[in-house]
Formats: structure tokens, sequence, C-alpha cells
């Protein structure tokens, strides 16, 4: 009898604590999502600040089927001390080139999108050419992943930045959508500063 | 029966205390397991907030850059200003807890790290976290004392006019295609192409062009940096926008400060128009296809609300009479004056003593300095004023008119920055102008309002380092052609002149930034970079 008390005492104290796991639980994997979306926004900040509008394509032909929220801009960082172009490099994130006249000298052009096959979001460096393609896809043989689980990229080019939107889908589906968002989004709009 | 209740006592004495154990063994776990998520989420908001502040102080050193290139603008001396407190730097508090640190050409910026001649801000941006400082450094380089960057600029009308027209505006200096891109096109008032045949930015576009300038004889696109001839779709049905318009500069569709000028578009901004139409085409696509002038390359159209600009005559007069670099050449050439400011003609005796070789010296046979000619003058000599490295500035009160096939040269020491900044010809047009209009060449007509007329002829070359200025516009003959590593800003009287017009010549304009710091106003950022 008092054993049956005290389970039930102890049901009730944990039916207390459900909402605090179920919050909890929610909480740490909202911000978790929310920062995995946000590092992937991060990777990409500086050289979308670094970058010129004058040389910066969003696609929308051809951005179908494997592919979503494609965009093609240039950089002025190489992996080597010398001239980038043509050069073996995959990252671009090394020294930043510039003209005797202050400008800023472009050495390889970025490509970022969504890989809708595996959800990732993706970049590839193209050490071949400053300009990007005026066609999706350019050739994307090798690239880095910059983020997992995307569910949805998009990039829309505004009168002075572009604007980027990254979706993050949580690895919890079985879960109750009442209960735990599921779907983070983050948006944020960035200003290349090159002119 | 009293046995039965014995056994029943001790059983439940034995079970004293159990729940309590369990109870406690749960509450532990329990706490256990909520401390841990909640330490979790401590230390997710520690992340996020770290995150957090980064961009707080990147966007403090964004505020360090602003703050900088304002106190540039307000220096009267934008060339020369450096930060107040040197390699310490500008401190200054931003935001909640947060501050930046900037330094013009002092400290981490100095040494030219943009380049001779260009300045070179730094600005570090912090922010705290819980204690811990976290820091953003950029980097920005800026064009001083030039609020615009244009390579071609009118504040009237800028027209070119006949199907033989060709107009090139390539950078100085150019590193890869497009690194950095061509000079831009600009006007208050409105950009006309008056034929669509005109070129503008055509490179080679079924067959390789060439273009003769004072270093030599080049395939066109060789001067924006290509190595060989670039592919692209020159046909604007097919392609309104091939990639390569990423190389050329825009079209600035500019509206002063002061307020909109009178078009006759009827728009607040200057407007694009071709042939005899008043209608304003919105974009290079348009202009290109729709409006047939298939063989213009530009980047974009933009608007821009832009300062009007003005040198004041008196400034070069000033440093004319304050100059005696020239009084050798005064004196062989018989002149007694012993300063730069010369009566027409004065300078039309030194003109001609120069173009004759200079017979009696000196060696070299140049003018140096601010040359100042008080009224209109007419070159009827080929000439070249102040050698291939010199540093003449030709400033003309009244008109300055080159007869057919008659060539002038003013060239710069373009390897150091003031020769780059030294201004080349300089129009500031009469005090009053003539009532009369009198015809000068090929329907030309002038007044001394201030206008440079090239009369044309196809051994005319206009040869000039650094800014032409016009207080009432340039116009060029059919067949001359211009070689200018500089740029132009071309103003208006209120005359009916166009700023610029160009009549079936050849122009070329390697834009430098560097000249356009002769306005000593403001300051244009080129370039920009996260250090950190």
């Amino acid at each position: 009898m008092g054993l049956v008390l005290f389970s039930l005492v102890i049901l009730t104290l944990y039916q207390v604590f459900i909402p605090t796991l179920v919050l909890s639980s929610n909480t740490t994997e909202r911000l978790e999502r929310q920062q995995d979306v946000r590092l992937a926004i991060d990777r990409l900040a500086r050289e979308l600040h670094e970058t010129t509008l004058a040389r910066l394509t969003i696609y929308t032909a051809g951005c179908t089927g494997a592919y979503e929220g494609c965009i093609g801009y240039v950089t002025a960082r190489c992996d080597t001390s010398s001239s980038c172009l043509g050069a073996l490099t995959s990252s671009c994130s090394g020294p930043y080139f510039q003209t005797p006249n202050g400008f800023p000298e472009w050495q390889a052009t970025i490509y970022v999108w969504r890989d809708t096959g595996s959800n990732e979001l993706r970049r590839r460096c193209d050490t071949t050419t400053t300009f990007p393609s005026s066609t999706w896809p350019p050739p994307l043989t090798s690239f880095t992943v910059v983020a997992r689980q995307i569910d949805q990229a998009a990039f829309t080019l505004l009168a002075t930045g572009v604007q980027i939107s990254v979706r993050e889908r949580a690895a919890t589906a079985s879960r109750s959508s009442r209960r735990y968002q599921t779907e983070f989004l983050n948006r944020t709009v960035f200003v290349p500063q090159n002119p | 029966m009293s046995m039965r209740m014995e056994a029943t006592a001790v059983a439940r004495h034995d079970e004293q205390g159990m729940a309590l154990i369990v109870v406690l063994a749960l509450t532990i776990l329990l706490t256990t397991i909520g401390v841990a998520l909640v330490g979790l989420m401590h230390t997710d908001i520690t992340h996020a907030s770290i995150q957090h502040t980064l961009a707080v102080s990147f966007y403090n050193a964004q505020a360090g850059v602003a703050d900088a290139t304002a106190q540039v603008f307000a220096s009267p001396d934008p060339v020369g200003y450096t930060n107040p407190h040197g390699s310490s730097g500008e401190v200054q508090g931003y935001g909640q807890n947060g501050s930046y640190t900037y330094w013009v050409d002092t400290g981490p910026a100095a040494g030219s790290p943009c380049g001779a001649g260009f300045k070179t801000i730094e600005s570090v941006g912090q922010a705290t976290y819980l204690g811990r400082s976290i820091s953003s450094r950029v980097r920005a380089c800026g064009v001083p004392g030039a609020p615009i960057l244009t390579a071609l600029f009118g504040v009237s009308q800028v027209e070119a006019q006949g199907s033989t027209s060709r107009t090139y505006l390539p950078p100085y200096l150019p590193g890869t295609p497009g690194a950095p891109r061509g000079g831009n096109l600009g006007s208050f008032t409105e950009v006309n192409f008056n034929d669509v045949g005109i070129r503008v930015n055509a490179l080679s576009e079924t067959t390789v062009n060439t273009v003769t300038l004072r270093d030599g004889t080049f395939d066109d696109y060789q001067l924006y940096g290509f190595s060989s001839r670039p592919s692209y779709e020159t046909n604007p049905n097919v392609d309104p926008t091939p990639w390569i318009l990423q190389v050329f500069g825009d079209i600035v569709k500019a509206q002063p400060t002061t307020g909109p000028i009178p078009n006759d578009c009827g728009t607040p901004y200057a407007c694009v128009t071709v042939q005899n139409s008043n209608q304003d085409v919105t974009s290079i696509a348009a202009l290109r296809d729709t409006d047939s002038v298939r063989h213009a390359y530009m980047d974009t159209m933009n608007q821009q609300v832009l300062p009007a600009l003005s040198l004041p005559p008196s400034t070069f007069q000033s440093r004319a009479l304050s100059n005696f670099a020239n009084l050798t050449l005064n004196q062989r050439a018989g002149l007694t004056v012993t300063a730069s400011s010369y009566a027409p003609v004065q300078f039309d005796q030194i003109v001609s003593y120069m173009a004759g070789g200079c017979t009696r010296g000196p060696t070299p046979c140049v003018l140096q300095g601010t040359v100042y000619v008080d009224g209109t003058y007419r070159f009827t000599k080929t000439v070249n004023l102040g050698d291939n490295a010199g540093n003449v500035t030709l400033a003309v009160r009244g008109d300055l008119v080159l007869d057919t096939n008659v060539s002038l040269t003013v060239r710069h020491d373009l390897s150091t920055s003031s020769g780059r900044r030294t201004p080349g010809i300089l129009v500031f047009g009469l005090a009053v102008p003539a009532s009369r209009l009198s015809n000068i060449c090929s329907g030309e007509q002038a007044n001394g309002s201030g206008q440079l007329i090239m009369c044309g002829g196809s051994s005319q070359q206009l040869t000039v380092d650094g800014l032409i200025y016009t207080v009432d516009g340039m116009s060029i003959g059919p067949s001359a052609a211009v070689d200018q590593i500089g740029a132009m800003y071309h103003g208006n009287r209120a005359t009916r002149n166009p700023s610029f017009s160009n009549q079936n010549a050849t122009v070329v304009v390697r834009f430098d930034p560097l000249s356009l710091t002769a306005f000593g106003r403001g300051m244009t950022i080129v370039s920009w970079q996260q250090l950190k």
C-alpha cells in the first residue's frame, strides 16, 4: 500500500517535471538550431561583406531540382600569398588582394547553394574565373559543407544588399510538433562593402 | 490473532523509510537531469551571446570607419588628414559596453597599405560579454578629396554623336579584368546617345580593334586587363546583358545635393536618352536591346545624389603668380614676365618658341607647375607643354581651342601620387563672357564661357594626365583622339552647350581616381576588407 502511494507521489513529481523537461529540451534544441543556422550564415558573412554587388549573381533559372538558393559572388581572398587565379585552392579564405590603386583584386568566384538531396548548404570556390557564371549550374565538382539539415535556403537581391534566409529542421520528426518547434529560420541582410 | 498483529507490525516496520529513499533517489536523479539541462541551456545561451557580441563588435568597427570617414570629410585638407592622436588611435565608447578605435594613415594604417596617395582607415570595434572583450578589425581604402568617382561627368548633357564615335573608360593600372572596374559615366541632366552606332566600351566585338595611345598601340581589350580577346555575346537580342558588363563602370543618373536640375525627360535625376527621344532609358539591357544602342557596354544605371563641384580660378592664378620655375623659358622666349601667369599673347609667344624647339634653351624645353592664361587661347601649333613626366597644369581664364589637326600634350610623372593628383587642364572661362558668340570651327561657337574645343582632324591628339575641368563643357571634333589618364568633370554656365560632346572622335579616359583629389573635398571608399 505504501509503495503504491509513494509510486503515485513519484509519478506526480515526474509529471511536474515533464513540462520542465519539455521546455528545457525545446529551448536547448531551439538554441542549437539557431546556432547552427547562425554559424552557417557567419561562415558566409565576411565574404558577403567583402564582395561587390557588381559581381554578385542570384540564380533562378537552373536553380531547381537538386539545387536551391543559388548564388555566385567574387572574392578577393586566396589561399596562397600569390595570385589565386587558376591555382588549386579550396577555401579562398587566405590573404586579401588589392590592386596598386587600393581596389580589391578579385581572385575567385564563390558559389553557395543548398543541395536538396542531402539538405546541405554547400560552398564552392572557383579559382578559374572572377566572373560569376551567367547560368546555373557552373562546375561544382568540389565543395565544402557550410551547414547540414538545412531544409530551405534562399538569397534575395535588394537595392543595396543581399538577403540570406536559411531554415534548419530539427532532427526530432518523431516528436510532437505541437510541443516542439522543429523549424528554425534565420534571415539576415548583408551589404557588400566594396564598390 | 495477536500473533498476526505482531507480524503485520513487523512488516510495516520493515518498510519504513523505503519510500523516502526512492523519493530521494528520484529527486536527486531528476535534479541532476534538470541541472544538466539548465547547464546545456546556459552553454547555448553563452555561445549565442558570444556570437551576438562578435556581431556587435563588427558593427562597432564599422561605426569607427564611418566616424573616421566623417572626420576626413570635415577636414579642410582631406588629402593630408591623419587622426589627431596618431598611433594611439581615436578611442570612442559606443553602444552598450562597446567601443571603437580608428586610425587614419597612422598606427596600423601607416605605411600606405592601400597604396600611395590613398587614404587607409583601420578600425577596431570592441564589445564586452561576461568580462570578455571581443573585437573585430576592418580596413577601408579611400580616395581623399574626391567626393565622387566618375571618369567622365557633365553637369549638363553628356552626348556622343555619329556612328564612328568611340569612347573607352578603362581603369588606370588594371589588375585582372574588372579589378578595378572601368570608370563611371554620369550627368546631372542627361546622357544622350545620338546615334545607335555609337560605341562605348565596345571591346573588339567582332574583330580586334586597336587604339593608339601615348605608350603604343593596343588591342582595346588590353586596356581592361584582358590578355586575350574576351568571348561574349555581342547581340543584344540574344543577351542584352553579357557577362562582360561587369568589367565596366556604371552610368550615373545624378541629382545635385541642391535639388533636381530640369531636363527634357522631366525626371528628378538625369535621364538616359537615345537620338531625339525624351524618354528615359531605365537599364543597360533596354539601352542595348529595346533602344538598339547595341555597341554600348556599361554595367548598370543607378541614381545618386552628388555634390556639384567647382574649382576656384583664383587659387590657380595665385599658384601661377608664385610659380617662378618658368623664368628662364620666359626670358628665352623674349618675355619679361617672371611668374607663370600670362596674357594670351604672351602665352602664344611661349608656345611658338616651344613648338620651334626652344632653340635658345632651356633644356629640357618644358613648362613647369601651374601656368595661368588670362583669356581665351587657341593652340595653332602642336606642342608638348611639360614633357612626358612633367608637372604642368594649364589653367585658362577663357575658352581653350585646339585648331584642326593640332595636338597638345600635358603629361605628369605618374610614378608619384602627387603627379597623379596634379590637374591637367582647367578651363575657367571669362568672369563675364562676351555677349556675342564667335564661330570657332566645325560649327562650334564660343564666347569665353569656359569651353574646351577640339576642332578635330585625324592628326589631332589631346594627351593629358590628371583632371580635365571645364566650366562650360568640352567638345571633340571629328576624327580627333583623346588619350587621358585621369578624369573629366565638365560644368555648364546656363548655356545650351552640352557638358561633353564626342562627335565621331575616339576618346580613351583611363580612369585614375586620384586625379579627382584636385577638388579637395570629402572622400570616396574604394575597397573594404575585414581583417579579423
